[in-house]
């Protein structure tokens, strides 16, 4: 028996998201499954902030994908999905797995999915969970980009951390889902953490970022302030303390305060993708400290090597087995069969602005 | 006893305000075993010396009170060509006549003479013992005093971190006609390299193209073609010509200066930056961090070479060598000489140094 499935797609880029995106139906049938396809029923599909900036264009462009033969772009780069179904000749999946796609612009935002495994690639999914009770959800919904890339930004740049407690990372938009994973995953290396958040934020943002694992949370102001490299930092880190690591979320005036709290030998990363953006920073402490300043990637990491992508997950997962990380909120928007999926989405992008939306599936 | 001149300052602030002549006695006839005594053929006034003075350079040397000073005062001048004169017992890397330079910065380069021990000086040959090894030429003063800053600051970030293949590959840099521009034109023309040299505009632009040129630069363009969008075609075709890419690029200047060579580089490309005399930012657009992987750091030779003798010595004997062969032309300085007991004293002069300084590289001469 055939299924009637929905994607939310577009063909040509855009940020009117109510008219660049579209509703596209197209019908899957089990019974006509290839020996070599899965076809998988999604379970939930996170909207990243990188979603968007996919949507409205100037960074990869997705490869089209043919639903009904009609070539479109699939939104979505996350999501978790169940092996409803296997082709014959299939190996390495069964039927019940929570997978999650191995690379990229997978086109995700879908309610039910075919994959084709290739010769070249027989792993295109990676398995969560092959026991519900294993992980969440909601933890195996936004596995795949926000702990990633905490996780591998951590140790990407500094191999050596030490585990005396001397360590310092800083942090702006220190309110973000990566940052909360930050705080968390480096509170497990033993090293610190500063988060700078915007002034005005409530009582109530403080103490979340305090339960997840920051070490001190600053508002920009403070930063900004022409002794917090002279005087508060140094009160802050103590005479032992170095700033290793300052990551940059959202560019804009913190950058140069954020590098200017290096200590010798760091390195200033840029990880959100804003367009048009840019960096500045002071050219002689770059050369008088030896501070480096790089960018991370996620997607260009994973395309480079999808099996690096795959050992992070593995390494998440054990510490999400083993009870060493917390969520960060989101809202979790329900999705009925029969619902409009398009309008579904164009609803919790508009929310997307109050904090993460994810859609989950019934 | 030999009687030495000094400039020191106690308190930082401008040169003219704040340096000194301090006379000292040097005993040249208790040496301990490992000491040399070296006599000043030449010491350059660089920029850098003059921000140690004004205390606003990140590394400076310590005050004592080791030279005879009232007040706990610093000695000036980073950079310096000697004569050893004398050697104690125990000496086996010098003997008298040969030429040296300070191993590391901060000595107090700007005096007549020196009691170091031997570890604090790199032999570099003098004119004779070139000649007896055959070579056309022997270091001159100028290069001798220069050469520990700006040529192994473009040697080594040509060579140190990026690996540029001979003949394919280019670097570029802004800051093409300043003294380590040169250098790294020159240099990357010795090594096999493309350059491609940013400068800005003048009513004498076409005179100072073929100068650089002369020196083996490759391309030279100016900040209005380093900043056009439209330019940057012209670039594509002479890079994709020679079969490689730019890998390199090396900023002195910041502001959009850098912008528009960072810009240039290939996707994983390095930008240096080593110097920020223009005290504007460095501006970088986040998609050339993001979704061309460039990488920026910094470059300090003092840093690098701080705890690695062997990288400078080899390094030294590379650009020494070039000297010698005739292949590497030195920036060249307005030289003054200082007379004992003439008219000016030994800060006095270094002070007008610092002042003619705008006008180009000064080296007092003994």
């Amino acid at each position: 028996m055939s299924v009637k499935a929905s994607a939310v797609t577009y063909t040509e880029h855009g940020k009117d998201f109510q008219n660049v995106l579209q509703l596209t139906e197209f019908t899957v049938d089990p019974s006509q499954l290839k020996p070599n396809q899965i076809l998988l029923k999604t379970l939930a599909t996170p909207i990243n902030p990188a979603d968007l900036g996919q949507i409205v264009g100037g960074y990869n462009d997705p490869k089209p994908h043919y639903l009904d033969g009609k070539p479109v772009h699939i939104g979505g780069n996350e999501g978790l999905y169940k092996v409803i179904h296997l082709g014959s000749d299939v190996k390495n999946y069964n039927v019940g797995d929570w997978v999650i796609p191995k690379l990229p612009s997978f086109g995700t935002w879908r309610n039910y999915a075919l994959v084709t495994v290739e010769e070249n690639d027989t792993t295109p999914l990676i398995v969560v969970s092959n026991d519900d009770d294993a992980l969440t959800l909601e933890q195996a919904a936004t596995i795949s980009i926000n702990p990633s890339t905490a996780y591998q930004i951590l140790n990407q740049f500094i191999k050596d951390w030490s585990e005396d407690g001397n360590d310092w990372v800083i942090q702006n938009s220190g309110n973000s889902q990566v940052s909360k994973y930050v705080s968390q995953f480096a509170k497990l290396k033993n090293v610190k953490t500063i988060s700078v958040i915007r002034d005005g934020k409530s009582d109530e943002v403080i103490k979340e970022l305090y339960d997840l694992g920051a070490t001190k949370v600053i508002f920009e102001s403070q930063l900004t302030a022409d002794d917090f490299s002279s005087k508060v930092l140094p009160d802050i880190i103590g005479e032992k303390g170095r700033v290793r690591l300052a990551l940059n979320g959202v560019s804009g005036p913190t950058v140069p305060h954020l590098f200017k709290s290096l200590s010798e030998n760091g390195i200033l990363v840029t990880y959100g993708i804003i367009s048009g953006s840019t960096i500045t920073y002071d050219a002689r402490l770059q050369f008088s400290k030896n501070l480096t300043t790089a960018g991370f990637w996620l997607t260009k990491n994973t395309l480079r090597s999808p099996q690096f992508k795959v050992d992070t997950i593995h390494e998440l997962l054990k510490l999400y087995k083993e009870g060493k990380v917390i969520d960060p909120s989101f809202t979790k928007v329900p999705f009925k069969e029969g619902d409009n999926l398009l309008r579904t989405f164009l609803e919790s992008i508009g929310a997307s602005s109050k904090g993460k939306q994810v859609i989950v599936y019934e | 006893m030999i009687t030495a001149q000094a400039v020191v300052y106690s308190q930082h602030g401008e040169p003219k305000d704040v340096l000194k002549t301090q006379t000292y006695e040097i005993d040249d006839e208790n040496l301990a075993s490992n000491q040399i005594v070296v006599k000043t053929l030449g010491a350059p006034v660089n920029p850098s010396d003059i921000n140690q003075i004004q205390g606003v350079y990140p590394s400076k040397p310590e005050k004592t009170t080791e030279l005879g000073t009232s007040e706990p005062s610093a000695p000036c001048g980073n950079e310096g060509l000697f004569e050893v004169i004398k050697v104690g017992s125990g000496v086996s890397d010098f003997k008298v006549g040969d030429w040296a330079i300070p191993a590391n910065v901060n000595f107090g380069t700007w005096r007549t003479h020196a009691l170091a021990s031997e570890e604090q000086f790199i032999q570099v040959p003098n004119p004779e013992q070139s000649k007896t090894r055959g070579k056309p030429n022997g270091l001159t003063i100028n290069q001798g005093a220069t050469i520990s800053v700006n040529p192994l600051t473009a040697y080594l970030m040509l060579t140190h971190y990026v690996k540029l293949i001979p003949g394919k590959d280019w670097f570029i840099q802004n800051g093409g006609n300043s003294a380590v521009g040169k250098y790294a034109i020159q240099i990357s023309k010795l090594l096999g390299f493309n350059s491609l040299s940013v400068i800005r505009d003048r009513p004498n632009l076409d005179e100072l193209v073929s100068e650089l040129k002369a020196l083996g630069a490759d391309q030279v363009i100016t900040e209005e073609q380093n900043a056009s969008k439209e330019f940057g075609a012209t670039i594509k075709s002479w890079v994709k010509e020679t079969g490689g890419e730019i890998k390199l690029a090396l900023n002195c200047i910041g502001g959009k200066n850098s912008t528009g060579i960072a810009r240039k580089l290939a996707n994983n490309g390095l930008m240096l930056t080593y110097g920020g005399m223009s005290f504007q930012p460095v501006i970088l657009p986040t998609s050339l961090h993001i979704f061309k992987n460039i990488t920026s750091s910094g470059f300090w030779v003092t840093q690098l070479l701080k705890n690695n003798e062997d990288l400078k010595k080899s390094t030294l004997n590379q650009i020494v060598d070039w000297y010698e062969d005739g292949k590497l032309r030195d920036a060249k300085s307005i030289e003054t000489k200082f007379e004992a007991g003439g008219e000016k004293q030994l800060h006095e002069l270094y002070i007008e140094g610092v002042t003619n300084s705008s006008k180009g590289k000064q080296l007092i001469t003994f």
